[in-house]
């Protein structure tokens, strides 16, 4: 399988899912007009990479700003990993905010509220 | 709010109330980025950070909910299609409003104003349980929306929204929707 490598553009973030090392990162704003067809290659190599290596995944977000649907999207992202992590994969992801935004670690912790996932919150 | 009050805010603003922009017609998600990008740079001028990124975020799910939603579209050869409405910015001293109108069906009207009303009764902490609890269900096939935007948009203006729907001929509505965004 193959890294999966997306450029930012002004309304989607860069993606950087590497095989060798297992460290995903998803970086920048996030507002596509269809955040399902945006996010559906991420979910698809995730899924790939658990079925076919079961090596260990990080996850690192830095979200600068994300649209309702979008953050539905993040939370499918979550639950792949909630999922690997209780079949004894293991797993963290990093959810990284600028210190002085609240409202991004915010909805970081209402995305991992409900989920069983190591995860932690890195200010910058 | 009637029609008539929507049509003298962007024409006729209140005193001291500013246009920032009035915009009607097609809109693309490329547009919504340029108009996006314009809310940002422009209200930095005016207000604190926290605010203008508030204001930003409402701006987009407004925006994408008529990008969305809208009736009334545009249809290009190759079958991508684009929402028609309006949205307008206005400023009043530390107040910034956002009105935005687009054609809807009846069935959208009565789902539509149902969840305003819902959204409207309700406190800070059940709007976020609310948003939790919707966002874990399932997104309706075809719909490229979450379900969420109105929620989010309450939870980021802290006031409840003010809606109304005018009644056309052919059995269809205009929705308008007004929220106002102050400094904490």
């Amino acid at each position: 399988m193959k890294d999966l490598i997306i450029e930012q553009t002004k309304y989607t973030p860069s993606v950087e899912f590497i095989v060798d090392s297992g460290k995903l990162k998803i970086k920048g704003s996030s507002y596509p007009e269809n955040s399902v067809e945006f996010y559906q290659p991420l979910l698809d190599w995730m899924n790939e990479y658990i079925e076919t290596t079961k090596k260990p995944l990080e996850l690192n977000f830095h979200i600068t700003y994300f649209n309702t649907s979008t953050s539905k999207c993040f939370l499918i992202v979550l639950e792949i990993l909630e999922n690997y992590h209780k079949s004894g994969g293991k797993v963290q992801v990093n959810w990284h905010y600028a210190k002085d935004d609240d409202d991004i670690l915010e909805s970081g912790e209402e995305l991992f509220v409900e989920l069983e996932l190591p995860h932690e919150y890195v200010s910058f | 709010m009637q029609n008539k009050l929507y049509l003298n805010s962007v024409f006729y603003p209140a005193n001291g109330s500013e246009v920032i922009f009035a915009f009607n017609g097609v809109l693309s998600q490329d547009l919504i980025v340029s108009l996006g990008e314009t809310v940002r740079g422009e209200l930095s001028y005016y207000c604190a950070q926290p605010l203008v990124k508030r204001i930003f975020a409402v701006f987009i799910e407004m925006t994408q909910n008529i990008l969305h939603y809208s009736l009334e579209k545009f249809v290009v050869e190759d079958g991508t299609s684009y929402g028609i409405g309006n949205i307008v910015l206005l400023k009043n001293k530390g107040a910034y409003e956002i009105i935005s109108k687009n054609l809807i069906s009846e069935r959208q009207k009565e789902h539509i104003s149902e969840k305003c009303r819902l959204i409207n009764r309700m406190t800070q902490e059940e709007l976020k349980q609310l948003y939790i609890i919707r966002r874990r269900l399932k997104t309706e096939e075809g719909s490229k929306g979450a379900g969420l935007g109105l929620i989010d948009i309450v939870r980021k203006t802290f006031t409840p929204m003010e809606f109304d729907f005018i009644q056309l001929e052919d059995g269809n509505y205009y929705f308008i929707l007004k929220v106002k965004l102050t400094e904490n």
